[in-house]
């Protein structure tokens, strides 16, 4: 290879150092703390053994933009900023890595889905090319089996219903092929007594902006999520277990749009919990009756700081929390991060990815894990079948919605 | 509330700062009261190990408990251990403090030595300290060597691999901590030498971020340690339970390629930084002082809002045991100033101002220069000896110094406060009687002059002039190499680092190219991340062979194997200017500086020994000190506090000198009847003790003399008497049918009185194990005594250099006596803080 | 590709499982999903939803969705999920022979 030359011009040298908080590439010490970080690592596969974040950062801070998209290691790396977690200099990995991913150059390495995705999001409002149309249909056909389900007229799922408290943003899945969920999150809400809706004008929690790296369409799919919410005159706006969705709408918004939106923004998990710690929601935790590990999700426990919500909420609806080791700010990465998941193609590089994972969940011993986000959710799903695990996944708020205990009349 | 008298110092913290303080103190008129909450004193040095492998390597702890034995003897020093302050409160007068002791004192200064604390490694859970028990910090690690528990995991190995980790809470910018912690790498190394002493199929690897070898005797075992132990850059931040057993696992970079490689260990050792102590709250509230935002009391000298308070040791900036107890004499020194504290039986200090004490400053350039102002300005008369007199803008014009720019000294004769220094000037020759002599010697600035031949690469001098003069006539385009010829100056560094900034100011795209930052001193990390925060470009490399430099039409075009990214991608660099600093070098003429004033070099041959019994400043001959980088790796700081700590010295020295009683009894002296004027007493002394009197007869200078009865083992004619250690002496000190262990007083006594001693052995403590020539062990055995031991310094570290040698030497003459029984004469070398490891040898008895 | 071995057949497989061509597909192959996904046996109600899809796969080339294939079977969701645990995505079309869903599943 020709020598790299340092580019005092380079793109992403400037876009790096121009980050919204102090951190700054060229500052990297070249410790090599990151190095040892990185989730995944599969000593017995050449080619197989993680990116290295200091590589990145360093070809970054020499302004070696296209080296570094040739090296592979951008869509390797999972965004799951284990590597910032021990950063001396608190450089902020997935910052770094989505705008190299940004790079006019690197487009050529996004997966086929994601762009197809991000198309789809842009032009519909879901990622899976929901129209607007057979969103109305599949909702109204969902509510009306929800309220025979809840046996209650009132009992509904709406949508575009103006004044209402709350409005839900679902994932993808729960308006395809997991509508299950939708109906399990519709009896929470349905228990809170309290007015929610779903919007026909945006479908979708995600925002794969964020994977590519792309601030302006990352601000498109945000403001289609804030625009029509606030036209709603909604009080909260209540995520689905979604984690870069989380960090996204939670973390980064006021950012990503430049305001304040005009609601609260907060997930299910932490919304039922509200309500079941104002003795609102009540649960019968014999419904599960063994232990639960927590699965932290890269994007809510790390990068949005909530390791204690999910957990105390789960302690309510089984029979308790035990721990992955590590967990918290030290917890594995599933193996799905950084938009791995979102490639149907990358099946069998995530069951590398997520093979610590996959050996963690084994030395923790419990079958029973549950998370708070539906991509770590289907990845440790397919983890514990490749791997053998018989390890049951679950999400935290579809098992608060399997506890919850309704009282049918007026007792209530 | 009245004057006391004497008045008093408070000094908080037992630890080698305070305890430094309270040494230089105790010769003065003051009432010296020690407040240390534990219940020894020590602090952290003296619960250190010794680190000596086959010698010394010079850390200074064993130090500690000749000072601790030093200050529990001394007569003006109370000490309050288990004791803490309750409050002080500040009045006319002074300082009231309470103790929890019930005892109130009235003191008019507080030296504040409240030392460090380590930092607690279980904040960075992925190390798993305390999970994974194979998993320890630099301080556990010291704990099992000192209890000799180092098998507790070792032990089963038979080649254990140990992974040491440097930077563990230092250097690190989100908990706090964008500093260097100065000692870590130098315990890592001392330790890494020590496990490798004892498991001598261990294979250790050091991660470090920026290896910070610094000092002469860091440097010097470096060059050894790094042939057999693994030097890795990149420092993980985690370590794994191996699942295939007991290992521990790190992944790491596969050097130079895009892929990660697992590493197992048996052990790994974190090498924790230094944090403010624990109590450093507490004492900021007693002392109404303010940390700065580390948490250190970073104020050399005295705060303005608090005059009387001064600081000293850890408690102000991170350092090592040596830099320490040199702060805290420094410290001491400036209460002894401000309160005019008059010597201990002062006869003839303060008399009269004749009796100002000269000091002679020995150099040939600008370090002695600032030397010599510095000590004229402390009120001693002054004489610059070599070289001219810099001017300085900053400071008075000297009073009381006298200057002979082109002296060329030919003698240094006589013993401290009695020095004649002879030179010839302009053809005279002069004669200079003076107390004190301080070398200050330049050494040879090696440049980069060979190989490139060109203007356009320069030494780090010609840029800083370049760069300080006129920043925008630089090219467009300069590129720094650190560490390329050799190993790296820390003064130097930083000035490169320096000019780089001001070539990046003026506009100039700046290249710094380093194998290991030095980053030392306080806010030495902190310039570091400014020059890469400024935009100066930073790389890596890995050894000299990885970069290539070839001429271009503009300048130079490097091509570096930047170490932190793939060999594939090798990184081009054009410049206009090539800068180089200069390598730091032993001087040609030193050995002949050496021999003017009867001292050694170190092993790289710059002056002065590293013996730990006389750094920083010292030398084996009392009066003759050290100053600037012509001894050691100093900076303009420390060639300041280097001359402080040598004034601080001097005020010790005219104690003695002025005491009016008799001179103190070193116990020897020469018999001139039986005297053969062989002169091998002069020749050999190593303290340059014995002087030619009138009568052109040897003999010994009691203010001279540290009775180490080198002499008297060896003069040929028997005529050295001494009292206690007479030749004679030795058969009837030996009890019948013991193990008569003649123990050196500063090292192995000290330690074996620590350690209870089996029934079997009995032990005579001895000046230096210099005294045991083969003769005395032979009267030991003679006496009735069942074997002979003597135990000395670590080489080394023996305060008259070779004593422990010389016994090693004479047990080797024993042994070849035909007949002798090699079992009844043994000799081992132990430190003062080593009682374990003497408990364990003499239970073998 | 990886390959199923199954009673004599040979099926080429995606990395999920899912069969490679809708036109390989056989009645071995829901032996074999039956049995991977754990169904105890098979009724005319799973045999209804498998041909539906494939009906409505052949005349769209895309599976329908769940709202679709409940009209189309006359199955209520949650019906759905007890015939097919593993759901209508990687249960009903994978054992219908269907390509895998793909997007944000």
């Amino acid at each position: 290879m020709e020598n790299a030359v340092i580019n005092k011009e380079s793109k992403l040298f400037k876009l790096s150092n121009r980050l919204m908080s102090d951190d700054n590439i060229s500052e990297c010490l070249t410790c090599g703390a990151c190095n040892s970080r990185c989730t995944w690592f599969d000593e017995q596969l050449e080619g197989h053994r993680g990116p290295l974040p200091r590589q990145i950062v360093r070809m970054a801070a020499m302004g070696m933009d296209r080296g570094l998209v040739d090296s592979g290691m951008l869509w390797d790396c999972l965004l799951c900023n284990r590597c910032t977690e021990v950063c001396p200099m608190d450089i902020t990995m997935d910052v770094v890595v989505r705008k190299a991913r940004s790079l006019d150059i690197a487009d050529g390495l996004i997966s086929h889905d994601m762009k197809k995705g991000i198309k789809t999001r842009l032009e519909l409002g879901d990622v899976n090319g929901l129209t607007k149309e057979e969103f109305v249909e599949t909702v109204e056909w969902v509510s009306e089996e929800f309220t025979d389900d809840m046996d209650d007229p009132e009992a509904e799922i709406a949508y575009d219903k103006k004044g209402a408290k709350f409005l839900y943003l679902p994932n993808p899945r729960e308006l395809g092929l997991n509508l299950l969920h939708l109906t399990a999150m519709g009896k929470l809400f349905y228990a809170m007594k309290e007015t929610w809706t779903l919007s026909s004008a945006h479908t979708d929690v995600t925002n794969w902006g964020y994977f590519v790296g792309k601030d302006d369409i990352m601000r498109k799919m945000a403001l289609m999520v804030v625009e029509p919410a606030e036209e709603l005159g909604i009080e909260a706006l209540v995520l689905s277990e979604c984690g870069h969705g989380y960090h996204v709408l939670k973390v980064l918004l006021e950012d990503i749009i430049g305001r304040k939106p005009k609601f609260e923004v907060t997930s299910i998990p932490e919304l039922v919990l509200d309500y079941a710690k104002k003795g609102v929601l009540k649960f019968d935790p014999s419904v599960h009756p063994y232990k639960t590990a927590y699965h932290d999700p890269c994007n809510i426990a790390r990068k949005s700081g909530v390791y204690d919500a999910p957990r105390e909420l789960l302690a309510m609806v089984c029979e308790g929390v035990v721990e992955l080791s590590p967990n918290r700010e030290d917890a594995l990465c599933c193996g799905g991060g950084g938009g791995m998941l979102q490639d149907s193609e990358s099946t069998n590089i995530r069951m590398v990815t997520g093979k610590r994972k996959a050996e963690q969940m084994k030395a923790a011993g419990p079958p029973n894990i549950a998370t708070a986000c539906l991509s770590c959710h289907r990845q440790l799903g397919e983890l514990s079948k490749h791997y053998e695990l018989g390890v049951r996944v679950d999400t935290v708020a579809s098992m608060a919605s399997e506890a919850l205990v309704i009282n049918t009349g007026a007792s209530g | 509330m009245t004057e006391t008298h004497p008045p008093g110092v408070l000094i908080i913290g037992g630890g080698v700062a305070g305890m430094a303080a309270a040494r230089l103190l105790s010769g003065f008129e003051a009432a010296v009261h020690i407040v240390e909450k534990q219940e020894r004193l020590g602090g952290h040095a003296g619960r250190w190990a010794c680190m000596a492998t086959d010698a010394c390597l010079q850390c200074g702890a064993c130090l500690s408990m000749e000072m601790a034995d030093h200050a529990i003897a001394a007569d003006r020093v109370t000490l309050h251990l288990g004791t803490r302050i309750l409050k002080i409160h500040r009045n006319e007068n002074g300082f009231a403090v309470d103790l929890d002791n019930g005892l109130s004192l009235l003191v008019k200064k507080i030296i504040a030595a409240t030392g460090f604390s380590p930092f607690d490694a279980t904040r960075i859970s992925s190390y798993h300290i305390g999970e994974f028990p194979n998993v320890i910090t630099t301080a556990e690690l010291n704990d099992r060597l000192k209890g000799e528990r180092s098998d507790d995991i070792l032990g089963k190995h038979p080649a254990p691999e140990i992974a040491f980790i440097q930077c563990v809470g230092s250097r690190n910018r989100k908990i706090g901590a964008d500093y260097c912690s100065q000692v870590c790498c130098k315990i890592s190394m001392r330790h890494a030498s020590k496990l490798l002493h004892l498991y001598p199929e261990a294979k250790i690897t050091i991660f470090y971020m920026d290896l910070q070898v610094i000092g002469k005797e860091v440097r010097d075992f470096y060059d050894r340690l790094s042939g057999s132990v693994e030097l890795v850059q990149g420092v993980p931040a985690e370590i794994l339970a191996d699942e295939q057993g007991e290992k521990l696992g790190i992944v790491t970079e596969d050097r130079g390629k895009r892929a990660r490689k697992a590493r197992r260990f048996d052990m790994a050792v974190l090498s924790v930084g230094m944090r403010p102590a624990e109590a450093m709250e507490e004492t900021a509230g007693l002392l109404d002082l303010s940390p700065n935002s580390w948490g250190f009391f970073n104020t050399s000298g005295a705060p303005p809002h608090a005059p009387d308070i001064h600081v000293a040791g850890c408690a102000r900036t991170p350092g090592d045991i040596l830099s320490s107890m040199q702060d805290g004499r420094l410290v001491a020194s400036r209460v002894i100033r401000d309160l005019e504290l008059a010597p201990v039986s002062n006869d003839l200090h303060g008399d009269s101002e004749k009796n100002v004490p000269a000091v002679a400053v020995l150099g040939d350039g600008p370090q002695a220069s600032r030397v010599a102002r510095l000590v004229a300005a402390d009120g001693y008369r002054a004489w610059l000896l070599g070289a001219p007199l810099q001017a300085d803008p900053a400071a008075d014009e000297p009073v009381g110094l006298s200057v002979e720019p082109n002296a060329d000294v030919y003698e240094v004769s006589g013993t401290a406060g009695n020095f004649t220094v002879g030179y010839t000037a302009g053809g005279r020759r002069e004669r200079l009687f003076c107390a004190a002599v301080i070398a200050a010697f330049e050494p040879h600035h090696a440049g980069i002059d060979a190989g490139f031949g060109s203007e356009k690469a320069v030494s780090s001098e010609v840029f800083s002039a370049m760069a300080k003069e006129n920043p925008e006539n630089l090219p467009d385009s300069v590129a720094i190499i650190f560490d390329y010829a050799g190993h790296e100056n820390k003064a130097l560094a930083r000035t490169a680092l320096e000019d780089a900034l001001r070539a990046k100011v003026a506009g100039k795209t700046v290249y710094v190219i380093a194998r290991k930052m030095l980053v030392h001193k306080a806010d030495g990390q902190r310039l570091f991340d400014r020059v890469k925060k400024e935009g100066i470009y930073f790389l890596r490399y890995e050894d000299a062979s990885g970069i290539n430099i070839e001429k271009t039409a503009d300048g130079f075009g490097l091509t570096v194997a930047e170490a932190t990214i793939p060999t594939d991608h090798p990184v081009r660099v054009e410049c206009g200017l090539l800068v180089i600093p200069p390598q730091v070098m032993a001087s040609p003429d030193f050995p002949d500086k050496a021999r003017l004033l009867r001292q050694r070099l170190d092993r790289e041959g710059f002056l002065q020994s590293p013996n730990v019994r006389h750094r920083l400043t010292r030398s084996t001959r009392r009066g003759v000190f050290f100053a600037g980088s012509g001894h050691d790796e100093t900076d303009v700081d420390d060639l300041r506090a280097e001359t402080e700590d040598i004034l601080a010295h001097i005020r010790a020295l005219s104690v003695k000198m002025s005491a009016a009683g008799p001179p103190a009894d070193p116990g020897v002296a020469i018999n001139e009847r039986m005297c053969a004027k062989c002169l091998t007493c002069y020749r050999i002394c190593p303290h340059g003790a014995i002087v030619l009197n009138d009568k052109m007869m040897p003999q010994i200078d009691p203010a001279a003399c540290f009775s180490c009865h080198l002499c008297m083992a060896n003069c040929p004619a028997h005529a050295i008497d001494s009292e206690a250690f007479a030749n004679n002496a030795f058969a009837e000190m030996a009890k019948k049918d013991k193990t008569v262990l003649f123990a050196c007083e500063r090292s192995a006594y000290l330690a074996a009185e620590e350690a209870s001693l089996p029934e079997a052995v009995q032990m005579v403590s001895i000046p230096c194990a210099c005294r045991m020539n083969v003769d005395v062990m032979l009267k030991a055995l003679l006496g009735g005594a069942s074997r002979v031991i003597v135990a000395g310094c670590h080489d080394g570290n023996c305060r008259s250099m070779d004593g422990a040698r010389e016994a090693a030497l004479g047990v080797r003459q024993a042994h070849r006596i035909p007949g002798m029984d090699e079992s009844r004469v043994s000799f081992f070398s132990a430190a003062a803080n080593e009682a374990s490891r003497i408990r364990r040898i003499l239970s073998k008895t | 590709m990886p390959t199923v071995e199954f009673q004599g057949n040979t099926f080429n497989v995606d990395e999920d499982g899912f069969i490679d061509s809708f036109e390989n597909w056989n009645k071995d192959w829901v032996q074999y999903v039956k049995q991977q996904e754990g169904i105890d046996e098979l009724n005319e109600e799973h045999w209804k939803v498998i041909e539906v899809l494939q009906d409505y796969y052949k005349k769209n080339g895309i599976a329908p969705m769940v709202r679709v294939l409940s009209k189309l079977t006359g199955f209520k969701l949650k019906h759905i999920y007890e015939l097919f645990p593993s759901g209508p995505g990687k249960g009903a079309c994978k054992m219908a022979g269907l390509p895998k869903p793909t997007g944000c599943v």
